[in-house]
């Protein structure tokens, strides 16, 4: 277990061990969401019933950067690994983003029919060798997103091999990968990203997906930690869609 | 004079505090008023949380018209009627204010687009079936011109799909049941609808736009008009790819929720693979300066035949309107986050031969 350097770090152990949720009164905007694989809350009094509905649990933090947090979180035997994410806006949390790989499924929420192509404007164009990224990514953080691009859009497995990512390329074969954000502290760089695909049960699989990695002398990076809801996206395969083509 | 304070960075206790003196010329509002933004949310506040329904004889002007998907709602007398059918059918209605986007207009009065987030409980009969008992969230702008204390008149658009579907209902049924009772009732296409998509249709046409889009943080209104007119009117599809961050989140009709580039783009690969001769007007725009970038609401109008089945099931032939209202947060030069609201249980039930 770390020190608590963070206020994001102190809150979590306060609202998952100590069930101080009425701090959230003073730690988030009153029109705060919250985002996870299974649903956006919307409003501090939503995300609270959601805090209220998942009780008291053991946590520990496992890497602080500060707007984002890596910790475990343990029911009885139960552990699992999550990662949060948030955006403030006056030091008041405005927008968080979970994910968390707790291994229990739920019925997924019934979803429009996708639309849009999943590489935009690339036709037969291979990967390039640069990944797209948001206005705002910290620099420090370009080589990692270029690389992983490079390994995991460019299917360049020889940059970065996992069985989470054979996995998910197995499933979704068209699976692509946009990184979203970036927080670099120090020697380590967290990478919040979404992956895209089309699985054969006809669904479109939309996860969001958060990895730590440290930077090595050698100014490579070393992965420390991938963490995706594994659940979320089994559950997304049986979802149902919404029709609006008939009463 | 003083800045005036958004939503962004106070919460909701420092907004409905009283405000103090005046921090901005608002001749004929009331004193409790300082500036335009806290005209809108406290007025909602009062109204709406504080269940003051008389307080919108106050603030409504008498001959009021208010704007939406199903037709003109004339005179304060409805609209005190129709927050009152909403509260009894949602008594515990929150308004939490997203924005109000605003601009000042001539002689004191003032152009406001404010986005809600509301959260309800279902416990009495609504427009849309008998009580469910559910809890829900939804989103609703409302664009108001308002002077001397009072909306004088309001552009209001809510996501009629997302609250069916959140309830349990599906929007198309609804709809189907509305158009019936609509044909039962011997009215033909409304006249109102008739003028406003005809007044879409018959807009002027625009060149071909082969230069830049304009830059949204020097002049959000050409962004605007140029992007839509780009895109809808010239189906420049690909100009999404100059103006949305590749990130960009994007909420729209029936709490969709698309990411990045390749879905934004097929959302207006289907709304005109839906309307094959759509065509768009661009009917405001207002912006103000936030946190690194800035806020832009636009209120738009779509008229087209419903001849294709992307969104919206098998070609009708119906000519539909849609009535809308996008806002977007601009970072960077490029959209960051876009909510755009029109009521899909309208558009079916005129694609049902409605309306």
């Amino acid at each position: 277990m770390i020190q608590l350097t963070s206020d994001l770090a102190e809150l979590e152990i306060a609202l998952r061990c100590h069930l101080e949720y009425a701090r959230l009164a003073d730690t988030h905007t009153q029109r705060s969401s919250l985002e996870d694989n299974w649903e956006v809350v919307k409003g501090r009094e939503q995300i609270l019933a959601r805090w209220v509905a998942q009780g008291r649990k053991e946590a520990a933090i496992t890497a602080d950067l500060g707007e984002m947090l890596a910790f475990t979180v343990s029911e009885g035997e139960h552990r699992w690994p999550g990662h949060r994410w948030v955006t403030r806006e006056h030091g008041r949390i405005l927008r968080e983003t979970v994910i968390e790989d707790r291994g229990v499924e739920r019925e997924a929420q019934a979803e429009h029919p996708p639309l849009g192509e999943l590489r935009a404007g690339k036709g037969q164009l291979p990967a390039s060798d640069t990944a797209i990224l948001p206005a705002g990514f910290p620099e420090a953080a370009r080589p990692l997103a270029n690389r992983l691009h490079c390994a995991w859009n460019g299917r360049a497995f020889d940059l970065f091999s996992a069985d989470w990512l054979t996995s998910i390329v197995t499933a979704l074969p068209d699976a692509t990968f946009y990184f979203e954000r970036a927080v670099v502290a120090e020697d380590r760089v967290a990478l919040l990203w979404r992956v895209f695909g089309h699985h054969a049960s006809g669904r479109r699989i939309r996860l969001i997906g958060s990895g730590l990695f440290t930077a090595t002398p050698a100014g490579e990076f070393r992965c420390d930690e991938i963490v995706l809801d594994q659940a979320a996206f089994r559950a997304q395969m049986n979802k149902p869609m919404i029709d609006y083509s008939k009463p | 004079m003083a800045a005036i304070p958004n939503v962004g960075g106070r919460d909701i206790a420092e907004i409905l505090a009283p405000q103090g003196s005046r921090r901005q010329p608002m001749p004929g509002f009331g004193e409790e008023y300082s500036d335009i933004v806290d005209y809108i949310l406290r007025c909602t506040h009062r109204i709406w949380e504080q269940k003051d329904l008389g307080l919108i004889a106050t603030h409504y002007a008498p001959d009021i018209r208010v704007h939406t998907m199903t037709g003109p709602v004339d005179g304060v007398g409805g609209v005190i009627a129709g927050t009152a059918r909403t509260l009894s059918a949602f008594p515990d209605r929150t308004l939490t204010g997203e924005v109000v986007i605003w601009s000042a207009q001539s002689e004191g009065a003032y152009f406001s687009s404010h986005r809600i987030t509301s959260a309800a409980t279902n416990l009495g009969p609504s427009e849309l079936g008998p009580p469910t008992g559910k809890r829900i969230s939804f989103t609703t702008i409302a664009d108001c011109l308002c002077r001397e204390n009072r909306i004088a008149e309001e552009w209001l658009v809510r996501d009629y799909s997302a609250m069916a579907l959140a309830l349990g209902y599906r929007p198309r049924t609804l709809a189907a049941t509305q158009a019936a009772a609509d044909r039962a009732a011997g009215k033909g296409r409304a006249k109102w609808r008739v003028e406003a998509m005809n007044r879409v249709a018959d807009s002027a046409r625009t060149p071909f736009p082969g230069g830049s889009i304009p830059d949204p943080h020097r002049d959000p209104s050409a962004f605007a008009l140029d992007f839509f007119d780009r895109v809808v009117n010239h189906r420049r599809l690909a100009a999404v790819r100059d103006s949305y961050c590749p990130a960009a989140h994007w909420t729209g009709p029936g709490a969709r929720r698309l990411f990045g580039w390749g879905e934004i783009t097929g959302w207006f690969t289907a709304l005109i693979g839906s309307f094959g001769d759509a065509r768009i007007t661009v009917d405001s725009t207002t912006a103000v300066e936030g946190p690194g970038g800035h806020d832009i609401a636009v209120r738009w109008s779509l008229a087209g035949t419903h001849d294709g089945s992307a969104l919206y099931g098998a070609p009708s032939q119906e000519r539909a309107y849609i009535l809308a209202v996008t806002h977007w947060r601009v970072l960077g030069g490029r959209i960051a986050e876009e909510t755009t609201v029109f009521d899909e249980v309208a558009l079916l039930r005129q694609i049902e031969g409605g309306l």
